[in-house]
């Protein structure tokens, strides 16, 4: 007969919980026993716990870049998204980004003045995609303005 | 008998490792100490019981690295040696499984209890498995710590210091109240665990 006084699953966790901790002062030589004891191969166990380790790395580093990727990929229909005609020929791109910049007082200072002020010099495949991120800029910079003027 | 590995959960940035550091240490750890890490985790799952909902030694390693990468509980790689921390991390995890599968029912089960507009019954409570032990699992408990007591009864600390452990008491509580040293003490453990080990060997050839 059971005594209702006592918790015996409890009594049970409590024993298990201190022989787990004995796995801490056990050599290495009394693990390779113990796993032999139980019938099974040491260096299949070390394989395992390898695989388990260099497994779930790569599971973690693969999430990461999925994320990563997601991220750009949101970035850039954004900045597809972005209202304002953008010009078909890349002189006028040009030429439309050093307007925005001449308009826009606050971007002539600071990081962007360095970001930007070499867009002459840009690659030409980088000028819509600079083109745009100034329209974003210059769309935030409405917003933040509840008149909406262009400073 | 427990050991202060360093492994808090919150780490100072400049003192966390970085995953590149953690990837390596992953990778560079040797047979010996991933073979410690198999056996902590078998016996962590043992110690888990039917809190471990179909979980296994292997989901517990697994969930160890991810945490530490994640930086939900990162290393600190000056204060413990990379198996000392996913020990640590195997540790805590194993204890919130255990405790948050017997905490208390948040509900009653009055409270989630529906009925349909055709009037038939929907009761999840019957769906779930009880936290609370039952009568059956009472006696299979019961067993269990008899069954050890009597594997070690014939040692001279051995019954003293599970019975002890049985009532709450920890490792250093057990040697002041035993007079005994600390390597008397782990030596008796690991003497009671090769008992209990040989003893569930057995049981399975046999069963």
């Amino acid at each position: 007969m059971a005594d209702r006084t006592r918790n015996y699953e409890e009594e049970v966790a409590r024993i298990e919980d201190e022989l787990s901790e004995s796995t801490l002062y056990m050599t290495d030589e009394e693990i390779v026993e113990e796993i032999r004891a139980e019938g099974r191969d040491p260096d299949q166990v070390n394989d395992r716990v390898q695989q388990i380790l260099r497994e779930t790395t790569k599971q973690y580093r693969q999430r990461s870049l999925v994320e990563a990727q997601g991220l750009y990929h949101n970035h850039v229909a954004e900045l597809r998204s972005v209202k304002g005609d953008i010009p078909e020929s890349l002189d006028e791109q040009r030429r439309m980004i050093g307007d925005l910049l001449a308009r826009n007082s606050q971007f002539s200072g600071g990081l962007l003045t360095t970001h930007f002020r070499d867009f002459e010099n840009l690659a030409d495949e980088d000028v819509e995609s600079y083109l745009r991120q100034l329209l974003k800029l210059t769309e935030m910079s409405k917003s933040s303005d509840p008149e909406g003027h262009e400073k | 008998m427990r050991k202060s590995e360093g492994t808090a959960r919150r780490v100072p940035t400049d003192k966390a490792a970085t995953e590149e550091e953690i990837i390596a240490a992953a990778e560079c750890l040797s047979a010996d100490e991933r073979r410690r890490l198999e056996r902590y985790a078998r016996k962590r799952v043992d110690y888990v019981g039917r809190a471990r909902l179909g979980r296994n030694w292997e989901d517990l390693i697994q969930q160890a690295i991810e945490v530490t990468l994640s930086g939900q509980r990162s290393w600190n790689k000056n204060a413990a040696s990379f198996t000392q921390h996913l020990i640590g991390a195997m540790r805590s995890m194993s204890t919130h499984w255990r405790e948050q599968f017997h905490q208390d029912e948040p509900y009653l089960e009055s409270e989630v209890v529906t009925v349909a507009l055709d009037g038939t019954t929907s009761n999840p409570v019957r769906n779930l498995a009880s936290a609370a032990p039952n009568i059956q699992h009472t006696l299979e408990f019961k067993k269990e710590i008899e069954r050890i007591d009597r594997l070690i009864c014939d040692h001279r600390y051995a019954l003293l210091i599970v019975n002890g452990l049985a009532e709450g008491l920890t490792g250093p509580e057990i040697i002041t109240i035993l007079e005994i040293t600390r390597t008397e003490y782990e030596t008796t453990m690991k003497w009671v665990r090769r008992k209990v080990r040989a003893d569930r060997s057995k049981g399975e050839t046999n069963g």
